[in-house]
């Protein structure tokens, strides 16, 4: 018996082929024509840019006071010709034209946003609001679907505009990570990180590798006007908030985090107290090498090694004796670990190394070669007796 | 007995169409899922400022291990390019793996190296390690060449391994390029979610692409009809298939050639295998075992963004052996791993992905010859029908033809990296043509994987390079021993 004759489903399967094939080829040429079309598109956007760059700038550096309401020249009814012009060019001709100049004109105006500031921002802003980039991106940002509000989120980001900044923080609770991360991101870089650190760490209750690595550079650029939020950020109820905070107050070396850090020590555990031993070590206010000292002696493997590093940070001399007994004793990891936080101590510490370096035990031996190697990499002033004998096996 | 044998054929040749009307619905369901997939993917990433990335000290370090056998003649571009990738903390480890030429002398000679007393500690077992090198120069100071005796590449990344100081490690064929961004792009899963084990990168052919000191400078399809081909099959599997199947986190393989990876959770499954010619898809079975065992959650990824290009085989006799290899390590992997297979306790991947790759990767060649040699002379014998034919040849042949036309729709829909109309009209003929001929000569390369999988043969052959250059190269054939 035939399969094909004798079944309606394998009929089907074959006219769905055919049917399918006839679609793809319809898609096909549909996409390689639009490939053409996006190349003239391209080429057009390219053109108008060309022509509304000189236009727009031409705006903006207009003499005349940013804010019309003032005694000097009202720069924006100074320029409203010219934005009636512009208006025009965006508005002209068919969908598809209206929609490549848009993106013409979006693409000046970000390039200006990114290059400008001060007053010739603020004109920058008032032209995105005229021609209606700015309600735009605000419509967006209530979009059920979560790629239009990240969109938004980055439109509003490079207008760079602070009205944006409340519907930016309500969007920090949104229910789609990615949305949270972009509002983030556009508020550092609307009102900058000492403005915007205090509302996202106070809203979020996660923070990613992706957002600590956005976050932190805001922490480093804002500096220590940064520190009353992060401090204010250690009584969150989440986890990875705190130690986020903890581990910023260690990068920013702020003295107040001793204060903060000292008596929550003992309710910390894991990853928080590691990160806090390793930013009391940053600081290095004599109060806490103590704690940093018990910190490298601990059952806990996350902290102990936190306590080793953090002894090499600390820098003081006091660590010589204990993190040479660490250097012969213990895995291999944390050998290394505490050779390489001997070899930060400064010249005592690469004497000590060097000296670990002719110890009778071959594995102690060829850790202390191995670090000093590594710090003659780095540019360390580490001249020693180099074996010649080099892979050398624990 | 003739009648017999009458219906055992009709029944094996019914069997064959009805296997391959299944494969079709599985490819529908993976595409569909891929597109979701990919769509979504190009949604996240769009704009993300990946420059953040490259002056930033949070970002977590990476090892690039680079395995080298007998590549005088390309590695100093190689190591090079792999030094100026954008990132802030790399490190780039060379392994010359007992190489018989001037592979190690080029690295001394170029990067002024010197023996180093760095430790080698053996995690993983390896052959006997002659030698860790470092540079004297500064700017090179984030490279580590390994020198150790002949052990095969999966020995060779296991010796990287030992050395390498990072906790992210990154698997590169030393005779592939990696876009300048491409590890901003792969390390950004491992960024946004913990549970991110391991990512694999897309793989794209370079054939006569234009380069310049180790970038590709100009993506150009290739004039000959057998690269041609490639790609289309290489868009098919990455993007329709190896998207499809990280969106369920049932990925079995990532590719040798670039490959994202936690280094604890390597030297926690052991490292790469040396007894098998399939070391990617082998170490992903493992890293699969080990996160159902522990019962601790996990991803394992597809990134279709960053992008390694490499030189596919030009020819017939290259690509034979490249094949084979393939399904010998195919076949090896999942006769290895066969206790996963329809184990609840494996998830999707031992319920779906694995029987996937077993009735429907690995077998289907088999399948497929089997169905042209029963219901061609089938017809003619009158055991089967026109009828039976045309469906034999939908299932097999017009819905393959979808697949691939679809794989570089999808292509031209998310990355667009052929430029021109012209290059897009070009890949949608070679999906169509592709499975007229040439999709039938890899069924055979297939078959004879499996042959040679059984015979013992373990080699990896030889393949034709003709290697980048500065331009378009077109010049003789440098053949270029793989280990």
């Amino acid at each position: 018996m035939s399969l094909y004759e004798g079944n309606v489903l394998f009929q089907i399967v074959v006219v769905g082929a055919i049917v399918a094939l006839v679609l793809t080829g319809v898609l096909s040429a549909f996409l390689v024509l639009r490939k053409s079309l996006l190349r003239s598109s391209d080429a057009y956007i390219a053109r108008e840019e060309c022509l509304l760059s000189p236009l727009i700038t031409g705006v903006i550096l207009t003499d005349g006071a940013v804010d019309g309401t003032g005694p000097d020249a009202d720069w924006h009814a100074t320029v409203r010709p010219e934005m009636e012009i512009i208006g025009k060019m965006l508005v002209g001709g068919s969908p598809l034209r209206r929609e490549w100049n848009r993106r013409a004109a979006w693409k000046v105006l970000r390039q200006l946003t990114s290059d400008l500031s001060g007053e010739a921002l603020g004109r920058t802003c008032t032209v995105c609001h005229d021609l209606g980039f700015f309600d735009a991106a605000m419509k967006l940002l209530k979009d059920r679907r979560w790629w239009k509000r990240t969109q938004g989120c980055r439109m509003l980001a490079s207008m760079k505009d602070r009205k944006a900044m409340y519907p930016l923080v309500q969007l920090l609770e949104d229910r789609n990570a990615d949305v949270r991360v972009e509002a983030a991101q556009a508020l550092i870089s609307i009102v900058g990180g000492a403005e915007a650190i205090g509302p996202i760490l106070s809203r979020v209750k996660s923070v990613s590798r992706w957002l600590k690595i956005t976050l932190s550079e805001a922490v480093q650029e804002s500096g220590s006007s940064v520190v009353p939020h992060l401090l204010a950020a250690l009584d969150s109820p989440y986890p990875p908030v705190r130690e986020f905070c903890i581990q910023m107050l260690g990068e920013l070396k702020d003295p107040e985090a001793v204060e903060a850090l000292l008596p929550r020590l003992d309710s910390l555990a894991g990853s928080e107290r590691a990160a806090a031993i390793t930013t009391l070590a940053s600081i290095g206010d004599s109060r806490a090498f103590t704690v940093i000292l018990e910190a490298s002696k601990d059952d806990n493997p996350l902290i102990r090694r936190a306590g080793i590093h953090g002894l090499g940070i600390f820098g003081s001399p006091e660590a010589i004796d204990p993190l040479s007994r660490f250097v012969r004793a213990g895995g291999v990891d944390e050998r290394i670990l505490a050779a390489e936080a001997l070899g930060g101590l400064g010249p005592e510490g690469a004497a000590r190394l060097h000296l670990i370096g002719k110890d009778e035990d071959e594995s102690t031996r060829v850790i202390a070669l191995h670090v000093l190697d590594l710090m003659q990499d780095s540019g360390a002033d580490v001249a020693y007796e180099g074996a010649g004998h080099s892979g050398e096996t624990v | 007995m003739f009648i017999a044998i009458q219906s055992i054929a009709q029944l094996a040749g019914h069997a064959i169409i009805f296997y391959f009307v299944s494969l079709n619905l599985l490819y529908l369901v993976l595409t569909s899922v891929s597109l979701f997939a990919v769509v979504r993917y190009m949604r996240r990433n769009e704009l993300v400022d990946y420059r953040v990335l490259v002056r930033s000290a949070h970002a977590t370090p990476i090892s690039i291990i680079a395995p080298a056998h007998n590549e005088e003649a390309s590695i100093v571009a190689s190591i090079l390019s792999l030094l100026r990738l954008d990132y802030s903390a790399l490190e780039v480890i060379a392994v010359n793996d007992g190489s018989s030429d001037g592979t190690l002398a080029a690295l001394i000679k170029e990067f002024s190296l010197r023996e180093s007393q760095r430790l080698y500690y053996p995690r993983l077992p390896t052959k006997e390690v002659r030698g860790i090198y470092v540079s004297r120069r500064k700017e090179w100071r984030h490279l580590v060449v390994i020198d150790k005796e002949n052990g095969g590449k999966s020995d060779a990344l296991n010796a990287g391994i030992n050395v390498s100081q990072h906790p992210l490690l990154c698997a590169i064929d030393a005779d592939s390029i990696l876009d300048q961004d491409a590890l901003l792009r792969i390390v950004k899963p491992f960024l946004d979610d913990d549970r991110v084990v391991a990512a694999g990168g897309n793989i794209r052919i370079a054939n006569e692409c234009t380069s310049d000191r180790g970038r590709i400078t100009r993506v150009r399809l290739p004039r000959h009809w057998i690269p041609l081909f490639q790609i289309v099959e290489y868009l098919r599997a990455f993007l329709t298939g190896r998207m499809g199947w990280s969106a369920m986190n049932s990925l079995l393989i990532i590719s040798g050639a670039f490959g994202l990876f936690r280094k604890d959770v390597v030297l926690a499954c052991g490292g790469y295998r040396h007894d098998t010619v399939g070391e990617d898809m082998e170490l992903i079975a493992r890293i699969h075992r080990y996160f159902h065992d522990c019962k601790e959650p996990y991803r394992i990824v597809f990134i279709p963004d960053p992008v390694c290009w490499t030189e596919a085989p030009g020819n017939l006799r290259g690509l034979s052996r490249q094949r084979n290899r393939w399904h010998r390590g195919l076949l090896d992997t999942l006769l290895k791993h066969r206790s996963m297979m329809f184990r609840p306790s494996y998830g999707l991947v031992g319920m779906v992905a694995f029987p996937y790759f077993v009735f429907y990767e690995l077998l289907a060649p088999l399948l497929e010859a089997l169905g042209y040699l029963l219901l061609i002379p089938g017809v003619i014998l009158g055991l089967f029908t026109i009828g039976d034919l045309i469906l034999f040849f939908t299932v097999a042949v017009a819905y393959g033809v979808l697949f691939s036309t679809g794989a570089v729709l999808l292509e031209e829909v998310s990355f667009r990296r052929y430029e021109t109309p012209g290059d897009l009209l070009r890949l949608i003929i070679c999906a169509v043509i592709e499975n007229f001929g040439y999709r039938q000569i890899t069924v055979w390369w297939r078959i004879t994987g499996v042959w040679d999988y059984f015979r013992g043969v373990t080699s990896w052959g030889v393949i034709d390079r003709v290697g980048f250059t500065s331009t378009q190269h077109r010049g003789a054939d440098v053949t270029t021993p793989e280990h």
